[in-house]
C-alpha cells in the first residue's frame, strides 16, 4: 500500500493524487494496486464524513477523485481480465416521493466504486422495481425516501418485491431523510443505510460476500 | 447517593422532543432537570406553587398525591395533568409541557406592528327601525330584508336560522333593532336597540406555536392577544408527523388533532374575551390562517394527500363555516373565515404573509422568507410572483442539534464570541443581562435556542475556527475547541460549571452541518426562483416569521442564510402571517385579495426543478468573510 496515495487522496488532494496516479502507471505499477490504494482512501473519506468533518460537497470531491483514477486505470484491467464491475444495483426514489439528492449521490458513490447501477428515479411505483429487477437482475435494491409517508411506499414496494418472488434473490437496503432501524424493521428491508457511505458499504458486505 | 440501578425506563418530553431515562420512582421534574428540560417550579419541587402541571401522554405514574389534588381541578385530572414534582414515572412515558400558560397581551412572542388599512370588516351593523305589528302578513325574514334593501341598499338578504326565532320576538317589540349582517348577505345576530361593539378574532395556526388576536371590528385596534402550544405537538413534531399520525389512524385521527386544537383555541378565546370583559358572544368574525395542514387539520379534512407527492390540498380557495359547526366558542352563528392555500407546502399561512406585505402591488423585486420548519419563498413584484417551499427541517428551531432547545427560558439566544481570546459571552432567555455583565441572573443555561446556535457559528465563522466549508479549523486553538469521547470536534459555549445540569453546552460538528443543510434548501430556493426570474439581487428582502424577529441581521448574512442584500434592504416583519389574518379580519377586501393572489401566484416545487441539486450543494458553504 502506497501511504502517500492513501493520504492524499483522503486529503481531496485533487490534482497531486492524479499527477501520482499518472506517474504510477507509467513506471508500470500494479493496476489493481492503485485501485486498493484508492479504495483504501475512500475508507479514511469515508471516516471523516462520519465524524462529520466531511460534509456532502468532500464525499462528492472524493468520488470524483476516485472515478478519475478508475477511469485511468481500468482500461489497463480490461486488457488482461475483460470489464470488471463488482455487481448490479438498483435504485430509486419510491412512489409518492420526489426527492432525489440523497439518491443521486449514493447512485454517484455506488456507481465509482466500481458497481453498476441502474437509477430508476423518482417517484418509482412498487411494479416498476419489480419489473426492472427482473430485467437487470441486480443483487442489491436501494430504496430512497425523504418524507415520513414515504415508508409506507417502501413498505409496498418490498412486498410486492416478495409477491413477485424476487426477495430471496436481493438485498434490500433504503435511506433518506426520516429513515431509520425503526422504518427498516416496518418496511422489512434488509439493512438501513444513513448516508452514501453507509450505502456503499452495504453494497461491498452484501455483494462482496457473494464472490 | 448516586442510584446504582439500570436507568431503564425512556421518558420524552414534548413539544421538545428531549429525552431522558430514570429508574422507578423518579419523578417528572427530577427526570426532566436531568434531561436539560425546562419546568417551571417556582417552590423548587415542594409541591407548593402548583406551576410544574404537566400533562401524561402515555405511561403511568404514582397515584395523584394530596398536594395535586389541591393544586389540579378534577376535570384536568381527567386529561391526564399532574405536577411534575410529584408524579413518580413507573413506566416508559411521554410528558407534555404545557407553554407557560398562555403569553397575552402585546408581549406576545408572535408579534407584528399593525399597518394603517382601511376599515371595512366583513360584519357590518345596521339599525332597523322595523317594529312589527301583531297580526301581519309579512314574514320576520321579509320585514328585515325589505329594510336592509329600501334603507341599507342591501339585497336579497338572508338571516342565519338559529337567529331567525330571535328575529320574529324582537319584531313584535316596538325600538330598534341592531342587525349584524355578515358579507352583506346574511343576518348573524340581532339585538335590541343600539349594537354593542363587535369585535373579531385572528388566529394563526403555527405547527408549533398558536398565535390569536382580539381586535375591536369597528376601530380595528388589537385590544389583546395571546399565544399557546399547539397541543398537536402530542401527535408528532413536524407537519409530516402529523399527516403520519391521520394517515396511521382512518378517521379518528384528524378528528382527536382538530379537537384538541379546537379546545385549546377555544382556551385562548375564553382568556381573552375575559381579560376584556367580553361575552363569547361579542365576537362576530373570525379569519383564520395556517399551513396546508394546519388548515385542513383546523378544518377537519384529513391532510393525507399532502404526504405524498403532487402534496395535493384537498380545498384550495378560502372557506367560511359556521363557529358552531367547528365548535369555536364565538358567537354560534358567526363565520370562520379561513384563508385560501397556493399548495401543498405553501399554505393559508403564506398567503397571509403576501397580503400583509403585498410585493405584488410594487415595482421592485421582492424577496418574502418565511422560516419556520418548513420554509416558504416569494419572488417577484407586480408583474409576477413565485413561491416554493422548502424543507428548512426544525434545526434552525433548535431540533436535532446536540445542545438545542425552543426558545424558551433556560435557552441561550444570543452568543459572542472574542476573536481573539475566543471567549465566549451570551444572553439567557429570562435574563435582561448577558453573562459577562456579572449580575447572576435568574436562569442558568440548560441550552441553546435558534438564534444563539446562529449566533454562535457566525461568531466562530468569522473568527477562523470554522472553515468556509463548515469545518471546524485543524487543530486546538483554544481548550473549548476539543474532541468529545467518540472523536467528533466540539466547541464549548458554556462549562458545566455555568449550567444547573452540569454538563458543557457545546456546539458540535454535526450542529455546523445541520445549520448549513437548513440554510443551503433556503438559499438553492431563492436562488433558483431568482434565476427563473432573472434577477440579480432582490431589491427588498423580507424575513417573516416569530424566528426571524430574533435573529441577528448580520450574523444570518455572514452565514449566508440569505443572498448577500445590502443589510439595509433587509427588514424583519414578524408574524407577518398573523398580520394577514388580521388585515383580513378588518378589511374583507383583503379576503378577495388573498383568494386572488393565492391563484395568481406560480407555485415552483424545487425537487423537481433540474439546478436544484446543484445550488443546494454550491449553497452548503459559507459565504467569503467580508471586510
Amino acid at each position: 500500500m502506497d501511504k502517500k496515495l492513501v493520504d492524499l487522496m483522503a486529503d481531496l488532494m485533487e490534482d497531486e493524487v492524479l499527477a501520482l496516479v499518472k506517474e504510477k502507471i507509467k513506471q508500470g505499477e500494479d493496476p489493481m494496486g492503485i485501485l486498493d490504494d484508492a479504495r483504501s482512501a475512500m475508507e479514511a473519506v469515508g471516516k471523516r464524513f462520519e465524524s462529520c468533518e466531511y460534509f456532502i460537497p468532500d464525499l462528492m470531491m472524493a468520488g470524483e477523485i476516485l472515478r478519475q483514477i478508475s477511469d485511468m486505470v481500468r482500461p489497463l484491467l480490461e486488457k488482461t481480465t475483460g470489464p470488471q464491475k463488482l455487481g448490479k444495483v438498483i435504485i430509486g426514489t419510491v412512489a409518492g416521493d420526489i426527492h432525489d439528492i440523497g439518491k443521486d449521490i449514493v447512485t454517484f458513490m455506488v456507481d465509482v466504486s466500481g458497481y453498476e447501477v441502474l437509477d430508476l428515479g423518482i417517484d418509482v411505483p412498487a411494479e416498476v422495481f419489480v419489473e426492472k429487477i427482473k430485467e437487470f437482475q441486480p443483487q442489491v435494491v436501494g430504496l430512497s425516501g425523504f418524507l415520513t409517508l414515504a415508508f409506507d411506499s417502501m413498505k409496498n414496494t418490498v412486498e410486492a418485491i416478495e409477491k413477485a418472488g424476487l426477495r430471496d434473490k436481493i438485498k434490500i437496503m433504503i435511506g433518506g431523510g426520516q429513515m431509520d432501524e425503526e422504518v427498516r424493521k416496518y418496511v422489512k428491508a434488509d439493512a438501513y443505510g444513513k448516508d452514501a457511505v453507509a450505502g456503499v458499504e452495504l453494497c461491498r458486505k452484501w455483494i462482496g460476500a457473494r464472490q | 447517593m448516586e442510584d446504582q440501578r439500570e436507568k431503564h425506563l425512556r421518558i420524552v418530553f414534548v413539544p421538545s422532543y428531549r429525552e431522558g431515562t430514570c429508574c422507578e420512582g423518579y419523578t417528572i421534574l427530577e427526570v426532566a432537570q436531568e434531561a436539560g428540560v425546562y419546568i417551571d417550579s417556582a417552590c423548587g419541587g415542594a409541591g407548593k406553587c402548583g406551576k410544574c402541571k404537566v400533562r401524561i401522554v402515555s405511561g403511568t405514574c404514582s397515584p395523584p398525591t394530596r398536594e395535586e389534588s389541591e393544586q389540579i381541578t378534577s376535570r384536568e385530572q381527567g386529561q391526564g395533568f399532574r405536577l411534575a414534582c410529584r408524579a413518580q414515572l413507573q413506566t416508559d412515558a411521554v410528558i407534555f409541557i404545557p407553554e407557560k400558560a398562555i403569553f397575552k397581551g402585546p408581549a406576545s412572542r408572535k408579534e407584528f406592528t399593525p399597518r394603517k388599512i382601511p376599515i371595512q370588516p366583513a360584519v357590518t351593523t345596521h339599525l332597523l327601525n322595523a317594529a312589527q305589528p301583531h297580526g301581519t302578513h309579512s314574514t320576520p325574514l321579509d320585514t328585515l330584508s325589505t329594510f336592509l334593501k329600501s334603507r341599507h341598499g342591501l339585497n336579497g338578504v338572508t338571516v342565519d336560522p338559529q337567529v331567525l326565532g330571535e328575529v320574529a320576538g324582537l319584531l313584535e317589540q316596538p325600538g330598534e333593532i341592531a342587525a349584524s349582517v355578515w358579507m352583506n348577505r346574511e343576518i348573524i345576530r340581532v339585538q335590541k336597540g343600539a349594537a354593542t361593539p363587535a369585535y373579531g378574532i385572528a388566529l394563526d395556526v403555527g405547527t408549533t406555536t398558536l398565535a390569536l388576536y382580539l381586535c375591536n371590528l369597528a376601530t380595528g385596534k388589537i385590544l389583546t392577544s395571546a399565544s399557546a402550544t399547539n397541543p398537536q405537538t402530542i401527535f408528532g413534531e413536524d407537519i409530516m408527523s402529523r399527516i403520519a399520525y391521520s394517515v396511521h389512524h382512518p378517521e379518528v385521527g384528524v378528528k382527536r388533532m382538530q379537537r384538541e386544537l379546537v379546545n385549546t383555541v377555544n382556551e385562548m378565546i375564553h382568556q381573552v374575551t375575559a381579560d376584556k370583559r367580553l361575552s363569547a358572544d361579542d365576537i362576530v368574525d373570525m379569519t383564520v390562517v395556517g399551513n396546508t395542514v394546519m388548515h385542513h387539520i383546523f378544518l377537519g379534512l384529513p391532510p393525507d394527500r399532502l404526504g405524498f407527492w403532487p402534496f395535493t390540498p384537498t380545498v384550495q380557495t378560502s372557506v367560511n363555516v359556521k363557529a358552531r359547526d367547528l365548535g369555536i366558542d364565538i358567537l354560534p352563528s358567526a363565520y370562520v373565515h379561513v384563508l385560501p392555500v397556493e399548495a401543498g407546502f405553501v399554505g393559508a399561512d403564506n398567503v397571509a404573509v403576501l397580503i400583509a406585505e403585498e410585493p405584488y402591488t410594487r415595482d421592485e423585486i421582492s424577496l418574502v422568507i418565511d422560516i419556520g420548519t418548513n420554509g416558504e419563498l416569494a419572488l417577484g413584484n407586480k408583474s409576477r410572483l413565485l413561491s416554493c417551499s422548502c424543507a428548512t427541517g426544525p434545526a434552525l428551531e433548535g431540533a436535532q442539534i446536540k445542545c438545542g432547545m425552543r426558545a424558551a427560558p433556560g435557552a441561550i439566544e444570543k452568543v459572542k464570541v472574542d476573536p481573539q481570546t475566543f471567549d465566549v459571552d451570551y444572553k439567557v432567555i429570562g435574563n435582561q443581562a448577558w453573562k459577562g455583565e456579572e449580575t447572576p441572573g435568574k436562569f442558568r443555561p440548560v441550552g441553546i435556542c435558534g438564534s444563539g446556535i446562529l449566533d454562535a457559528i457566525a461568531a466562530l465563522y468569522l473568527s477562523g475556527v470554522i472553515r468556509p466549508n463548515g469545518a471546524f479549523m485543524q487543530g486546538y486553538i483554544t481548550p473549548r475547541l476539543r474532541k468529545d469521547e467518540k472523536g467528533y470536534k466540539e466547541f464549548v459555549l458554556a462549562r458545566g460549571e455555568e449550567t444547573p445540569t452540569g454538563r458543557d453546552i457545546v456546539i458540535t460538528q454535526r450542529d455546523v452541518r445541520q445549520i448549513q443543510l437548513a440554510k443551503a434548501a433556503i438559499r438553492a430556493g431563492c436562488q433558483i426562483m431568482m434565476k427563473l426570474l432573472d434577477v440579480r439581487l432582490p431589491d427588498r428582502l423580507i424575513v417573516a416569521g416569530a424566528f426571524g424577529m430574533h435573529i441577528d441581521r448580520d450574523n444570518a448574512l455572514a452565514i449566508g442564510l440569505f443572498p448577500q442584500c445590502k443589510p439595509e434592504t433587509v427588514s424583519f416583519v414578524g408574524n407577518a402571517a398573523g398580520h394577514g389574518a388580521y388585515l383580513a379580519l378588518i378589511n374583507r377586501g383583503k379576503r378577495e385579495e388573498a383568494d386572488r393572489i393565492a391563484r395568481w401566484t406560480e407555485h415552483i416545487e424545487l425537487a423537481t426543478e433540474e439546478s436544484f441539486q446543484k445550488e443546494f450543494l454550491q449553497a452548503l458553504a459559507f459565504p467569503e468573510r467580508k471586510g
